[in-house]
């Protein structure tokens, strides 16, 4: 069983919850970490919390904005915890991908998403014409 | 062999990209439409809208209505998206092997009437649903593949 939690600053886990949700529907084992709202200021607190509640026979996997950020760098302190993984540079594409392979082994799952997407940040001006396809 | 014909405005799109040919196991996706093949920006558009490993190919309806006839779509799990619902009825009527559509999206303009919160319907959108229902075809409504079907002629 996995576990999604989308660690952001501030209301962007909500919204591209949401996004996902828009374009895959309701999501049972995707969660929103919104950070820093309502005068929060720290989260250490909260993301302990957080880690403590992964099931044993779960995979938690931590999705965060920023790697660097302060939201990433929280939970950073628990890769070494059995089960507990961290993506940091989160895209609606990256989600996409972790959504639709979640069936997959963890690890693999998690390099296989973001190698995909990171082919998806494109500057489009520069894209090349794609070739028509046949049968 | 043919998974599914949607109806979909906006053709292909994220929304359609992902949870459907994810949903459906597809390796093919075929575009039926008049107007793409000879208008280069949309057809740009759609071509980078492909998700991975997934075979786009883009045809007028009567070309589409042709290519599956001939047997060339066989080897593949072929899922055919076109624009309108008037279009659906051409596939549908023009291909015995299409039996299965979904409503994912119309247009909404002021001489159709809303038949779900997605699916706007002129009069002779309705005579083509029921046209299609009448072939065989179950045609249901669903945005994403999750949803419930709601059968078509539970909502005209």
């Amino acid at each position: 069983m996995k576990r999604f939690v989308i660690a952001t600053h501030g209301n962007f886990a909500a919204g591209i919850l949401d996004s996902l949700e828009l374009i895959m529907g309701k999501q049972e084992n995707f969660e929103a970490f919104c950070a820093y709202c309502d005068g929060e200021n720290d989260i250490k607190e909260r993301v302990r919390r957080l880690i403590e509640s992964k099931k044993s026979d779960e995979d938690l996997i931590v999705v965060t904005d920023l790697f660097r950020g302060s939201v990433n760098n929280e939970f950073m302190g628990y890769t070494e915890v059995p089960g507990v993984y961290v993506v940091a540079g989160m895209n609606l594409a990256l989600l996409l991908e972790l959504q639709v392979n979640q069936d997959e082994d963890t690890p693999d799952m998690i390099r296989g998403a973001i190698q995909t997407a990171q082919e998806t940040i494109v500057y489009c001006n520069e894209k090349n014409e794609v070739q028509d396809e046949e049968f | 062999m043919i998974k599914l014909l949607r109806v979909d405005h906006r053709l292909l799109h994220g929304q359609v990209a992902f949870s459907w040919t994810n949903a459906l196991g597809t390796d093919c996706i075929l575009i039926a439409n008049d107007s793409v093949p000879t208008d280069d920006i949309r057809k740009t558009t759609l071509k980078l809208s492909k998700p991975n490993g997934v075979k786009l190919v883009i045809k007028t309806v009567d070309d589409a209505i042709a290519a599956v006839n001939s047997g060339v779509t066989d080897k593949y799990k072929l899922f055919i998206i076109v624009e309108s619902i008037h279009d659906a009825k051409r596939m549908v009527e023009g291909c015995a092997s299409i039996r299965q559509v979904n409503l994912g999206g119309t247009k909404k303009t002021p001489d159709k009437k809303a038949i779900s919160k997605f699916i706007f319907a002129t009069e002779q959108d309705v005579a083509d649903i029921r046209a299609m229902v009448q072939a065989g075809a179950e045609v249901e409504l669903r945005q994403v593949p999750s949803d419930g079907k709601i059968r078509a002629q539970d909502v005209i």
